[in-house]
């Protein structure tokens, strides 16, 4: 293994060596306007290894490989396929390079089976044999172990089931280098773990795959490589297996770092939510949520768990009146005075002036909550722009609150007029938590609130949730990563197809006590599931 | 096999490539902009020069002659620049909500059909002072009817509003053909005084009040759309619906209420027509106006002044044009005046993508603007 290096040497030989350079990359810089992008950026990616990319949010780690499959150019800089300068001009010269990447957004047509977008795009004869083209799907599908159904509908397909599809795409394609852009973000451990065990296969027949990641327990677990990016520059490669998550957290932020989340002792708890029986069911007519009931005190941070699709989203938002009970459903609310009032039945802004919060975070954080072309200030009043005397907008509280979340959560942006869909995702995601606890409120309720996000940013909201705990706030914190929910929270949800499968002290469970749960063991008979597909 | 064509093709940079833009400065938005005035010019320049077997220097002579020779010629110039401008006014709203109102023409000859309706059954019997006001409320009742139908259908049975804003432009031109039968006394010139429900004269100007009616609307409506909790909820609808949701604003009632006040104000430049231009109906009233404007407001990017400034430009060709033609009457008819908006309009569409890409030769050197 000593001499897999890619030094200057071993480049000449590089496209004959078993263990060569894939990809070369070498003073690669790309600016963007005024931002630079990617700084003189050199590095490599051997054959038949897993290399992973780190880098906070900004970082420049998809800009990179947008250079490599095609989407930009480089404003300076070479890069070397399988030891060859190559420019590579459009997605296309990508794919005869051999490159294929999978996006964080699948391009996928819905209404297409599975087969038809494989070969969508793909030059060939007037006549289309699917039957081949089937055949072949399957013999990929056997190879390293992926479950695609070629005549299955897109629009009839779970998200993992979509990003094997993405991977299946570019194999038929022949793709030899695979980048693949945050791929577990939107996957449950279960699904992380089967495409770990594909991105395996795949090495093992000797294909380098490119992982972009935020999750440094992952790199540890899957990367034979870690390249580190900062800032747009590139630091290091380290080998993974000399290295811990402390070192590469370090690494990727530049300064020292502790990985511990606090969880202060709760006090004073107060009972601000009680739900009982709460059912909903879908457009269909499926049941989403059947008969959840829980109480969420003041002081504490409730968490909720489950595989995604469980019913956490609709949960959340039927507290928030945004979603349709059915009869029998109640939310009632406990205000520090007087009687505890019904939360069903009223209006979402009925609901938000009682005090409960919602700071849903969802797939795509600029869909709901803020509006990408507005700047902070106009963003910050979208919930409060009705108050004050009529007709005419009062900008002056909104701006101060705007200036307020920006020097506290250190939002990175050039003004508070830019729109914030120019912000990274970090900083929006920093915008919607901060007005949310903004409106001081007595219940605050959080979907997903770190998703994609760096450590540095995923710390600050830990901390951010855990001042709203002291502060006397119930917290409910939907979350995907079992490890941070076991350290964050004092109690823990179990969602289960949409039943509540049981409720944990944080401080005692375990991880696979909770896993348990997850998968209904322990928990109570199941909803029954009509969509086949449910991941549930 | 391929993979080896496809390798030695791509050894080279590309000959020509795009670079998105990160931001515009205002100064080069300028400079663009201009340019494509500029160029817009010279292209209608040369195309009447070959048209016309006449000097450019002529040509632009006439044409601006043709709008500032006397106090007629520029009145008709502000004019048309009016009521061009309180249609796209009319229509900025909803295309700033992502209802693609391109009923314009349907809500201004619904605005007309309404306002003619109390010139034809009152127009002799009421004096101005009362006929004028139920003439104005009438036509913008009428307009935003003519967009309200769409706006609800697009809200309970999510129909694609373009459709059915432009089929309901063709009701309402069959509607005014209907009428014109119907009402022929307003049609034949001379039945009702043609006095009856006429705007009066303001600063002794007969288009006085159009002048003051287009001020107005451009102002209440930047203030509408920047200022007011209204015009808020119209972008964040607009923009992001979820969000909308999410806040607790009704998305109905947005729609409904602003594609009623796009209607309304397009009504109201048909009533315009009515009581100050025409006197009559008819169903090409305003020049197809309704369907310029929808350029008029995406080209300023609902921006009021900028949607002034179009207006005048476009007022100028026009009134320029005619100018050229009615000095070769014997060659050229009117429809030159379109070809030459479609000119000035090329050159403006073609401008936004020079502002957002800059293109980049081979070996670093960058094309100007």
């Amino acid at each position: 293994m000593k001499d897999n290096n890619c030094d200057m040497e071993a480049r000449t030989e590089a496209a004959s060596a078993p263990n060569g350079c894939a990809v070369r990359l070498t003073g690669i810089t790309k600016r963007f306007g005024s931002v630079t992008a990617n700084s003189n950026i050199t590095m490599d990616v051997r054959r038949g290894e897993v290399l992973a990319l780190l880098g906070e949010n900004g970082s420049g780690k998809t800009t990179l490989m947008n250079m490599l499959s095609g989407i930009y150019y480089p404003d300076e800089g070479t890069i070397e396929i399988n030891g060859e300068a190559a420019s590579i001009r459009s997605p296309k010269d990508a794919f005869d390079l051999g490159i294929g990447m999978i996006h964080q957004h699948f391009k996928l047509v819905d209404v297409f089976t599975a087969a038809e977008n494989i070969v969508l795009g793909l030059p060939g004869k007037s006549s289309l044999n699917m039957r081949a083209v089937r055949e072949r799907i399957l013999e990929i599908c056997k190879k390293y172990g992926f479950d695609v159904d070629p005549d299955r509908k897109v629009y009839n397909m779970s998200v993992s089931e979509k990003q094997t599809l993405e991977i299946v795409k570019v194999l038929y394609r022949g793709a030899d280098i695979l980048i693949l852009d945050e791929p577990t973000a939107v996957l449950t451990p279960q699904e992380t773990e089967r495409l770990f065990d594909v991105i395996r296969n795949m090495r093992a027949d000797g294909k380098s795959i490119i992982i972009i990641t935020h999750k440094l327990h992952e790199v540890m677990e899957i990367s034979d490589r870690v390249a580190i990016l900062r800032r747009g520059e590139y630091i290091t490669t380290l080998e993974t297996k000399d290295a811990d998550e402390k070192t590469l957290a370090e690494a990727m932020v530049g300064e020292k770092l502790s990985l511990n989340i606090d969880r202060p002792e709760p006090h004073g708890l107060v009972k601000r939510l009680e739900v009982k029986g709460l059912s909903c069911v879908d457009p269909e007519g499926v049941p989403t949520l059947t008969d959840i009931s829980f109480s969420a005190y003041g002081g504490e941070i409730l968490g909720v768990a489950g595989i995604s699709g469980c019913g956490q989203r609709e949960l959340l938002e039927s507290i928030a009146g945004l979603e349709s009970t059915l009869p029998g459903s109640s939310v009632l609310y406990y205000p520090d005075d007087g009687e505890p009032e019904e939360l069903i039945g009223k209006s979402p802004r009925e609901i938000r002036s009682l005090g409960v919060a919602l700071s849903f975070v969802p797939e795509d954080r600029l869909g709901m909550g803020l509006v990408g072309s507005m700047g902070m200030t106009d963003n910050m009043m979208l919930k409060s722009y009705n108050s004050g005397a009529p007709v005419f907008l009062h900008k002056k509280d909104p701006s101060a609150l705007a200036g307020s979340v920006r020097d506290d959560l250190g939002v990175v942006t050039p003004s508070l007029s830019t729109p914030v869909r120019r912000l990274s995702g970090g900083n929006v995601q920093k915008v919607l938590v901060g007005r949310e606890i903004a409106e001081a409120p007595t219940v605050l309720m959080t979907a997903y609130a770190v998703r994609g996000l760096d450590i540095n940013t995923s710390y600050a909201i830990y901390k951010l949730l855990n001042e709203q705990k002291e502060k006397g706030v119930a917290v409910i914190y939907v979350g995907e990563d079992i490890d941070v929910l076991l350290e964050l929270c004092d109690r823990i949800l179990i969602l289960c197809g949409g039943v509540v499968s049981g409720i944990v002290d944080a401080a005692s469970a375990t991880k696979e006590e909770i896993g348990l749960y997850m998968t209904k063991a322990g928990g109570p008979s199941p909803a029954p599931s009509e969509k086949g597909d449910d991941v549930c | 096999m391929k993979d080896q064509t496809a390798k030695t093709e791509s050894k080279r940079d590309p000959l020509v490539r795009l670079v998105k833009r990160d931001s515009v400065s205002a100064a080069r938005s300028v400079i663009v902009h201009a340019a494509a005035i500029l160029l817009a010019m010279l292209v209608c320049g040369i195309f009447f020069v070959i048209v016309t077997d006449s000097s450019i220097i002529e040509i632009y002579s006439a044409m601006v002659s043709g709008t500032i020779r006397n106090s007629i010629t520029v009145n008709s110039f502000f004019k048309e620049a009016c009521m061009l401008l309180i249609i796209a006014v009319g229509l900025a709203p909803a295309f700033k909500m992502s209802f693609w109102n391109v009923g314009g023409q349907g809500q201004v000859l619904a605005g007309g059909m309404a306002a003619a309706m109390w010139l034809y059954y009152l127009g002799n019997k009421l004096p101005n002072a009362a006929i004028i006001p139920l003439m104005i409320i009438s036509a913008a009742v009428g307009g935003g009817i003519w967009a309200l139908v769409p706006a609800i259908f697009r809200v309970k049975f999510s129909t694609n509003e373009t459709l059915f804003t432009l089929m309901m432009n063709y009701i309402a031109i069959q509607l005014v053909k209907y009428l014109r039968i119907t009402w022929s006394p307003i049609h034949a010139l001379g039945m009702i005084s043609r006095k009856a429900g006429s705007m009066p004269s303001l600063f002794g100007n007969q288009n006085g009040w159009i002048y003051v009616i287009a001020a107005v609307a451009v102002i209440m409506m930047y203030v509408y759309m920047n200022k007011t909790k209204h015009g808020y909820e119209i972008s964040v609808v607009g923009e992001a619906p979820n969000t909308a949701r999410y806040a607790g604003i009704s998305e109905f009632r947005v729609i409904i209420r602003t594609a009623f006040i796009s209607g309304a104000i397009c009504g109201l430049a048909g009533f315009l027509y009515v009581s100050a231009i025409d006197h009559t109906i008819s169903e090409t009233m305003g020049g197809g106006y309704g369907f310029t404007a929808v350029i008029v407001a995406w080209l300023a990017k609902f921006n009021p002044i900028f949607m002034t400034l179009i207006s005048m430009l476009i007022s100028f060709i026009r009134s320029g044009s005619s100018e050229i033609v009615s000095r070769n009457t014997t060659t050229l008819d009117s429809s030159i005046a379109n070809i030459n908006i479609g000119i000035f309009l090329f050159f403006m569409l073609g401008c936004e993508f020079f502002l957002n890409y800059k293109i980049v030769f081979r070996g670093g050197k960058e094309a100007g603007k």
